[in-house]
């Protein structure tokens, strides 16, 4: 993250670069902790995903039946990016993951599997496989948004990435405080309402299933 | 807000609830817990070994059949008895006894922790450990030692794996099926079953690299 001088007042002013290169969002709250920033959400359909976005569902349509009608939440943030989708049965939510790290076997460092019960995860799906730039770890996970939760914000030691919750799929999530040892990663979690107020917060510890 | 108006004693408690309750929220051990993994499991360091056979690995699965099914899970004993049984499914939390399908091939495949290491570990049966590996990430061949592989060479220890399961081959059949070793479920445990695997499209052939025989 890099502070950038504003103007002629000497404000500072944070200024966050995304996975992708792109510029952070604004803060969608002035409630957050310093070091706090935005990823990019956005809602699309299958059919109109970019070539790596189409590689990610490919990736799945043996097993699962992927309309191009599909809404696909795609997530970009300064650790990671991903896509997250159901199938057309709604009993699977899918998702694959990348960092800024090229990875050997395409485009995506991770797919993941998660089953539904009355459309809800019972486990996070998180994989620990990915590294970023420097080479560390980096875990991924969903978490299902309580309710009346607007946005999700996500601590990672001195920073924090703050995720918009949208199409009312679970929010895929990313950490580098991963332990091999364990199989697991560990994701501080604060999920806020639209006016930024807090619902609930916890710290989820999430080892490696299925 | 609760903050404003309780007194200083009522606001902690509140605090503390609420975080009480959104931790077992989250890790959904709310709902039911057994205590096979805490009073019988360990975590010691496996044993490095330079000899592994297919023959040992499949000595190794055997230990797990009938032992049950454990989300997440990775430690078993050998007493042909799921002594957690009826465990919600896919909740990480329950602490119950048997593997998963990922750390069942994990465990069997005798392999390392860090997914550079192709080496063969011996991990004790009631070593809780499940490893790295989800079964997309073993669909993939993801890990130093694990490849993808044609599934008409497939032989005994291999594996056939989806997006969601994975499960090895103890012996083919001859009318192209399987006889698949394999921790299935809550409601099934670990076994082996005849499985079509082989001609669904959904799977596909992994191999483990390394075997001595």
């Amino acid at each position: 993250m890099a502070l950038v001088l504003a103007g002629c007042g000497g404000a500072v002013e944070r200024s966050a670069r995304l996975v992708d290169g792109s510029e952070a969002p604004s803060l969608p709250t002035d409630r957050l902790e310093s070091g706090a920033v935005a990823t990019r959400a956005r809602v699309r359909r299958a059919a109109k995903l970019d070539t790596r976005g189409r590689a990610c569902l490919d990736s799945f349509r043996s097993e699962f039946r992927i309309p191009p009608a599909t809404v696909v939440v795609e997530r970009v943030g300064v650790i990671g990016a991903s896509l997250t989708f159901v199938d057309a049965q709604r009993r699977v939510v899918l998702g694959c993951d990348r960092t800024a790290r090229a990875a050997a076997s395409g485009p995506w460092c991770a797919r993941s599997v998660g089953r539904l019960f009355s459309g809800r995860l019972r486990d996070p799906r998180v994989d620990i496989l990915c590294r970023n730039a420097r080479g560390d770890r980096v875990g991924f996970a969903w978490v299902e948004p309580a309710t009346r939760v607007r946005w999700i914000v996500v601590r990672n030691g001195p920073g924090a990435e703050v995720e918009e919750v949208v199409a009312g799929l679970p929010v895929r999530i990313a950490t580098t405080d991963v332990d091999a040892a364990t199989s697991s990663a560990t994701f501080g979690v604060r999920e806020l309402n639209g006016d930024g107020q807090e619902v609930r917060r916890f710290r989820l510890r999430a080892g490696v299933a299925g | 807000m609760i903050r404003r108006r309780l007194p200083r004693a009522a606001r902690a408690f509140a605090v503390t609830a609420s975080i009480v309750c959104a931790l077992t929220a989250a890790t959904g051990a709310w709902a039911y817990h057994t205590h096979f993994v805490v009073n019988n499991c360990n975590t010691n360091p496996p044993q490095y070994t330079s000899y592994f056979t297919r023959d040992g690995s499949s000595t190794v699965a055997l230990y797990a059949q009938r032992e049950g099914y454990q989300w997440a899970g990775g430690c078993w004993n050998d007493n042909d008895v799921d002594d957690s049984p009826g465990d919600p499914t896919s909740d990480p939390g329950t602490g119950g006894e048997g593997p998963d399908c990922s750390g069942f091939t994990f465990k069997v495949w005798r392999e390392s922790l860090a997914e550079s290491d192709a080496g063969a570990y011996q991990w004790n049966k009631l070593r809780n450990v499940h490893g790295p590996y989800t079964s997309a990430r073993f669909k993939s061949g993801d890990g130093a030692p694990n490849v993808t592989y044609g599934k008409g060479g497939l032989i005994r220890m291999d594996a056939l794996a989806s997006s969601s399961h994975i499960g090895l081959i103890y012996a083919p059949n001859a009318d192209g099926t399987d006889q698949i070793i394999e921790a299935k479920g809550e409601a099934y445990g670990t076994n082996i079953w005849t499985r079509t695997y082989r001609g669904d499209s959904g799977y596909g052939g992994v191999r483990r690299l390394g075997w001595n025989a």
